[in-house]
């Protein structure tokens, strides 16, 4: 299958891909690597007049500021971010992350920013339209949804891998908008609506992940699920941050987020709320699972069906909870005191 | 038997070219003017065509032709020609459309893009008719009819039986049936398919394809175009993968052609990954019922099944896949009594065919699982019963088959060391057994061949180096290489002295090419034959040379020309090879070979057998389903060479796996699910588990060298292995395919609830 003809531009800098942005508007597309949005060209599902590809601008290397907050340039590939020594000691649950993202071609030309805003994903969404489910569903412009027939909305899935790991690494985004620059926690940057996913203005782009400097007896863990060993989008994913108090007994600090079981990654807040101050063991761990589980909500998807998708929130909730509580009362990879 | 080329591990013939970048596959091939075509596909699953207008993609620019089933001679065509009912496709249909992606035209163009842009403009006129997607509802009464005159959609049936089953059953202390279904899967060649057509104002017609049989698609092809088999040439030097679904005539190979004739220039089809998906066959979808008797002892007594099978849209080699799912059911066990009725029905969904196995996969499945349910029902060992009931050397299937060679038991012996080297196994750690056998090649001729099923022309040159011509296609499992051997063996030469000649039907004699696991057999004993021939011919003039007595014998060893039994008194290979030439008045040393197999029943002169074990991890949270090892002991008589060998078995595991836990076709309301290989799911590197052949010799009488199959048999255990680990693992059956970790987990649930 052929790409579509398009106009290619090749900014060399944030200022001058927003400027091209505010030039081209809608007609435009942008390209942080282009694993997913080429696919989506060659089935015809996004067909930009001009695509913006930001492969010229130049690339930092991740760095520590004076407070230890690590950053990372949203164009860093996922391979490099997987690879970083610093990224690995400072963040890992980051590294595991984009180390779990499709395989080693994809994330030797996949970026962290391309990863943070990948399009939220359908079976029937992405595939060609040629000859079959050819009428547009909401995701294409039209009315319709080929899953939920009589819905009046989008049910595609939030399965970026990076993303529950920035949750839970408490991470913001840094945006270049026209001349301004702001910055925004990475889990604010989703509406929700798998049709426009993104908060950010259509002429803004993330320029940075800032991800804060580890704290001490905290422990944050990336766990995926999915059909085969790599290439796969997840069947669910899943972060989870404990931060223990001094005795390293009760919790202190958690967060739990879960990626690809709806249109934008959720956060399991009374579970999370109902860890803190009590003391860690087995059944703790179990019973923080079990509401993780029934307090998200997974959408409906074609391939498997909520029940399961509750079974394996649990089990790798569970999991990556166990995981994190071994790491932060041992302080293995973790911040010392 | 001392063997000097055969059972040495060789690398393939072709694997430079191919690592290197240096094998051309159709893909690759341009014709200088070559143009570039794309089929118009049918957005319906059902629907008369009323017209079809293409005056606005002709207007366009760089439009060279469109074509319709108009501009063909509507030949219905099938590849079991010898029954007319069942050539049932036009392959630019002239009156209706049965599923979602059949063509409808094709337009040839100077460039893809301008032929893609034309698509749009082609306005088709279609009546929408009423549609059926699933075979146990097109069998209906009140079903939508998708061919004229088959009642319930039926397309074909197929009874097979023999003993007195019901009074076997009487006998039986234990009865126990059971409901499956197996899924289809898509054959998933790196290449998908793709011709170019060249035809020229001689009349003459060259098509460059992707085949698993070239003379096949000359045969069909001149059927279908109204040309003589010769003025079709099909050539088909590389191809990237077959497993059953490249031997019947495609869209790619009649559309160029069609357009090619039109214009008298080159035309270019390649099949997209989805249209491969949508538009070209799969592996026929299958509901199972089982019934089966057994005394207490387990000694089986009787079988009676009843599959109905989703045959889609058309018939093409479909039909077999039913034969054979009956014939291999009963395998590899006796039955006093066998009944197996099959019924393929059509549906308005892409046709189903052949693939690597060809409905034994399903037939072993099924048979397999439910044993070791039985095996557990009654308390008994599970290699145990299947020792009891196993075939044996030179058994007779009572009118179907005769059994020469047979390692059956020395596989299961295997089978249990290893499982027992296994000892206690972790918890929700299990593994599966499944016995399989398979045939050599199909005796069946449906395809109503006028020549032998198997020829080959092997010429010794002038410096001693052989040409080697066979009509048998490599498609990727090395067939070149095997053949190559067996004819470096008998001429007593070594395999850097052969050049293999194949895939092409101007230069090579007719076979019927690569499926039902026959070259290594049928070609093999066509080219020994050959090889042999030449050899004599050689050793008329060694004889002669050399003088000795008249009751001495000579045969040539590594280029050594030499007495039988004295293996000093010889000559150089290569100086005898040229004063032959010289006496033969300077024509070169040719053989000529040939194989039909005769008196060997109805379905195969000879069969595999063999044992797989695989070990598996249950994760009882998740359902999911880990490899680990997977054990094969498998008889493919005399192995050829043992690199090959273990080729095909880890090729084999990875696609019998996959279609075991992983891969499925789901289609919605005629449409595919999955049309791409990130929601198809092919197994990958890391989900494979280790693998071991365990090599059984024994020596099978009708094959070359003793040789039999080792291709597609090897495919037949792994999804039964898988079903029956899952069993032992976590105490479950899955009756249905593929065995998701979803299914895995409900199963889990209801047997608690128990």
């Amino acid at each position: 299958m052929q790409l579509p003809r398009f106009d290619l531009k090749r900014p060399s800098s944030f200022h001058e891909a927003v400027r091209l942005l505010v030039e081209y508007g809608n007609a435009a597309k942008i390209s942080a690597g282009g694993t997913d949005l080429l696919p989506r060209m060659k089935y015809r599902i996004a067909a930009p007049a001009t695509v913006i590809s930001l492969k010229r601008i130049p690339v930092s290397e991740p760095f520590q500021d004076s407070e230890g907050n690590l950053h990372v340039h949203a164009l860093v590939r996922l391979s490099d971010a997987a690879s970083s020594n610093l990224v690995r000691t400072n963040a890992p649950a980051l590294a595991d992350a984009a180390l779990a993202v499709g395989s080693e071609q994809i994330r030797n030309m996949g970026t962290l920013g391309g990863n943070v805003c990948l399009e939220p994903r359908c079976h029937y969404y992405n595939q060609s339209h040629a000859y079959q489910f050819m009428d547009p569903c909401f995701k294409r412009g039209g009315n319709l949804c080929y899953l939920v027939p009589k819905g009046n909305r989008c049910w595609a899935l939030a399965c970026s891998d990076t993303v529950p790991a920035l949750i839970g690494l408490r991470a913001a985004a840094v945006v270049q908008s026209g001349d301004r620059e702001y910055t925004i926690p990475v889990e604010e940057l989703f509406t929700g609506d798998p049709v426009r996913p993104l908060c950010l203005g259509e002429t803004d782009l993330i320029t940075d992940i800032v991800v804060p400097a580890a704290r001490p007896r905290t422990a944050v863990v990336f766990r995926k699920l999915s059909p085969r060993g790599g290439i796969d989008f997840a069947t669910v994913n899943c972060a989870v941050m404990l931060k223990l108090s001094e005795d390293r007994e009760a919790c202190e600090d958690a967060i739990i987020a879960i990626g690809a079981v709806s249109g934008k990654p959720m956060r399991a807040g009374q579970a999370e709320k109902n860890l803190l101050g009590r003391k860690i063991a087995p059944d703790v761990i179990h019973e923080a699972a079990g509401r993780t589980a029934s307090e998200i909500r997974p959408s409906m998807r074609c391939d498997c069906s909520i029940s399961y998708l509750r079974k394996c929130i649990e089990s790798l909730t569970q999991a990556a909870l166990e995981t994190a509580y071994q790491r932060a009362s041992s302080g293995d990879g973790v911040k010392p005191d | 038997m001392k063997c000097n080329v055969i059972n040495t591990p060789v690398h393939n013939v072709d694997g430079i070219a191919k690592v290197t970048g240096r094998a051309t596959y159709t893909f690759d091939v341009t014709v200088p003017g070559m143009l570039f075509g794309k089929i118009l596909r049918s957005p319906h699953p059902h629907a008369r065509i009323k017209n079809i207008d293409a005056s606005a993609a002709l207007a366009l620019n760089g439009v060279r032709a469109v074509v319709t089933g108009k501009d063909t001679l509507g030949i219905k065509q099938g590849i079991w020609r010898r029954y007319k009912e069942l050539c049932d496709e036009q392959i630019l249909p002239l009156e209706k459309v049965r599923y979602i992606g059949e063509p409808v035209a094709a337009v040839a163009a100077d460039t893809e893009e301008i032929a893609e842009q034309a698509l749009d403009l082609i306005e088709v006129d279609y009546e929408v008719l009423p549609a059926v997607y699933d075979p146990m509802e097109a069998i209906k009464k009140e079903a939508p009819e998708i061919h004229e005159g088959f009642e319930r959609n039926i397309n074909v049936t197929r009874h097979i039986e023999w003993g007195d089953v019901d009074d076997a059953f009487d006998e039986a202390d234990y009865i126990r049936e059971d409901w499956f279904r197996c899924s289809g899967q898509a054959h998933a060649c790196m290449e998908t398919r793709c011709a170019v057509a060249s035809y020229t104002a001689d009349g003459k017609l060259a098509v460059w394809t992707s085949t698993q049989s070239a003379y096949y698609h000359q045969v069909l092809l001149a059927d279908v175009l109204g040309l003589k088999e010769s003025d079709v040439r099909v050539i088909a030097k590389y191809v990237g993968g077959g497993f059953g679904g490249k031997f019947e005539l495609d869209a790619a190979q009649f559309c160029s052609s069609v357009l090619s004739m039109k214009l008298c220039k080159p035309v270019k089809i390649v099949f997209t990954r989805e249209e491969d998906f949508i538009a070209s066959k799969r592996r026929t979808p299958m509901y199972y019922y089982v019934r089966t008797g057994v005394k207490k002892d387990g000694t089986f007594l009787a079988r009676e099944a009843r599959v109905f099978t989703d045959g889609g849209a058309y018939t093409g080699m479909g039909a077999t896949a039913l034969y054979l799912t009956g014939f291999f059911h009963s395998f590899p066990y006796k039955w006093r009594g066998y009944r197996h009725d099959g019924f393929r029905v059509y549906t308005n969904t892409l046709p189903s065919t052949s693939m690597r196995g060809f409905g034994t996969p399903h037939a072993t499945y099924c048979s397999e699982l439910q044993i070791d349910l039985i095996a557990k029902e009654l308390g008994l060992d599970r290699i145990e019963i299947r020792r009891k009931n196993g075939h044996t050397p030179n058994y007779e299937v009572p009118g179907q088959a005769t059994i020469a060679s047979c390692g059956l038991e020395q596989c299961l012996d295997e089978i249990e060391k290893w499982i027992k080297s296994r000892g206690e196994l972790p918890p929700n750690r299990g593994i599966g057994i499944s016995s399989y056998g398979f045939m050599s090649g199909g005796i069946f001729n449906r395809f109503d061949t006028p020549y032998s099923f198997s020829s080959a022309v092997v010429t010794i040159n002038y410096d001693g180096k052989v040409d080697l011509h066979v009509g048998a296609q490599d498609i990727g499992q090395g067939s070149n290489t095997t053949l190559a051997i067996i004819c470096a063996e008998d001429l007593g030469v070594r395999l850097e002295d052969i050049r293999v000649h194949s895939g092409d039907t101007a230069e090579c004699p007719p076979d019927l090419g690569a499926w039902g696991s026959r070259q290594t057999l049928m070609a093999g004993n066509a080219v020994k034959m050959a090889a042999g021939e030449a050899k004599r011919q050689l050793l008329e003039f060694a004889a002669a040379q050399m003088s000795p007595n008249i009751v001495y014998d000579l045969d040539i060893k590594d280029r050594w020309v030499h007495l039988a039994g004295r293996p000093e008194r010889g000559l150089d290979y290569f100086e005898v090879v040229k004063k032959a030439l010289r006496g033969k008045d300077g024509q070169r040393i040719m053989g000529r070979g040939y194989y039909t197999p005769h008196r060997k029943g109805m379905i195969s002169p000879a069969y595999s057998y063999g044992v797989q074990a695989l070990e598996i991890d249950v994760d009882p949270e998740t359902g999911k389903i880990k490899l680990l090892n997977c054990v094969t002991a498998h008889d493919c008589g005399q192995p050829i060479n043992p690199l090959g060998l273990t080729g095909q078995l880890e090729g084999a595991i990875s696609m019998a796996a996959g279609y075991g836990f992983l891969e499925d076709i789901p289609i919605e309301d005629g449409m595919v699910m999955n049309p791409n290989l990130v929601d198809y799911k092919l197994i990958r590197a890391p989900d494979m588990p280790e693998t071991e052949v365990i090599e059984i010799e024994t020596y099978e009488p009708e094959g070359p060298f003793g040789a039999k199959e080792a291709g597609e048999g090897l495919t037949n255990p792994t999804a039964a292995a898988l079903a029956t680990a899952v069993l032992d693992a976590v105490g479950v059956p899955i009756k249905e395919l593929p065995i998701t970790p979803e299914k895995v987990l409900n199963a889990l649930k209801e047997k608690k609830a128990q």
